[in-house]
């Protein structure tokens, strides 16, 4: 059996509430009726959102619900891509999760021009080993005779200077005091900015702060910068050894934002 | 064989790969004796300058210290092979130099 009211308005038989139906009904507002709230309160259930199916990444096109300031309230979305992002986007990391013998990061594209490069441990499996920086292009490491750098860390008991310099080397030294492989002591740690690395037509510089437990017992902390000067669009770095042996560390990048 | 880890996976070395950590631990491997002697002239050095107070023109230094300091700077010409340089860096069991010639007078 069916039914139908009509009626031009709906109104509580007493008070001021009323309720439609029960619980288990379902009341369908058909293709082409307009059902006009926009005046009205609308009190919408939590499973709106926590009902929908997760999403685990954003794409650009991805679609947020705004009230427009600038519209007297107004309903709009805005896209993923025109959100306003942190000055640092991270764009990749690798951990080795063991012993290696060398660990090889690639981050950089056309996107960004300056990158910030990461590493939070680097311990060699041997004491006194020290780090071997290269750079990658897309096809490995470059090991050409391209690398001038100067490194300067001072000791934390006694201020001696590990010093390490070289121009037309074939990668970059860091640490050469030796460090120590306690994996309590993070080996050797380090905060690089690379500039312009993906452009080919220029050279790629960097420049940091680095510090590492020494296989004296002492930290030492410092400084260090160069330049690869070949063109060459550089798209990663490779950190190994100066004794060819193995090592255990993290790397990470991220691009910095230009505007 | 070596791993390397490239991007987050962890393979074999290929055998270039290999041959350059290969290369690697042999250069460092025959570079031990310069290892060794760069580290006892870091030690000299500390060493003189402890003394360097003595060349003021108004302390006195003594003979003991006029040999000591010469030794020090023979160190080199008087110590010239692995062996040596090993003695020179033995210390004791409270990381102490045990070599007589860091003995100050």
């Amino acid at each position: 059996m069916s039914s139908e009211i009509k009626a031009d308005k709906w109104s509580p038989a007493s008070g001021t509430s009323a309720t439609i139906g029960d619980s288990g009904d379902t009341y369908t507002v058909p293709s082409g009726v307009t059902l006009n709230t926009s005046s009205a309160t609308l009190t919408l259930p939590s499973s709106v959102i926590t009902g929908q199916t997760a999403k685990t990444s954003l794409v650009d096109a991805d679609k947020f619900l705004i009230s427009d300031s600038a519209a007297s309230g107004a309903l709009k979305y805005v896209e993923k891509q025109y959100l306003p992002s942190g000055g640092l986007v991270p764009l990749a990391q690798v951990d080795s999760g063991g012993n290696v013998g060398s660990i090889s990061l690639d981050f950089a594209t056309s996107t960004y021009t300056n990158y910030i490069v990461i590493v939070d441990k680097m311990i060699p499996a041997s004491s006194g080993a020290y780090i071997y920086m290269q750079f990658r292009d897309e096809s490995g490491a470059l090991t050409s005779s391209n690398y001038g750098f100067s490194a300067r860390a001072l000791a934390a008991n006694n201020g001696a200077e590990d010093n390490g310099d070289g121009d037309g080397q074939t990668q970059v030294k860091l640490a050469t005091g030796g460090i120590s492989n306690g994996s309590n002591k993070l080996g050797m740690r380090m905060v690089m900015n690379v500039q312009d690395p993906y452009t080919s037509s220029v050279y790629t510089g960097f420049h940091g702060t680095y510090g590492f437990m020494a296989n004296t017992g002492y930290a030492n902390s410092g400084y260090f910068g160069g330049i690869y000067h070949d063109n060459d669009s550089v798209r990663g770095v490779k950190l190994y050894l100066n004794t060819g042996g193995n090592l255990n560390g993290r790397i990470k990048a991220y691009g910095v934002v230009d505007s | 064989m070596s791993k390397v880890h490239i991007n987050g996976i962890t393979r074999d070395a290929t055998l270039e790969e290999q041959a350059e950590l290969d290369a690697l631990q042999t250069a460092y491997i025959n570079d031990a004796p310069n290892r060794k002697l760069n580290e006892i002239k870091k030690i000299r050095l500390q060493k003189l300058i402890e003394t360097d107070f003595y060349a003021l023109g108004d302390v006195t230094m003594s003979d003991a210290m006029k040999t000591y300091r010469q030794n020090m700077r023979d160190i080199p010409a008087n110590h010239t092979d692995e062996e040596a340089y090993d003695a020179l860096l033995a210390r004791d069991s409270d990381g102490k130099l045990t070599h007589s010639v860091w003995s100050k007078p």
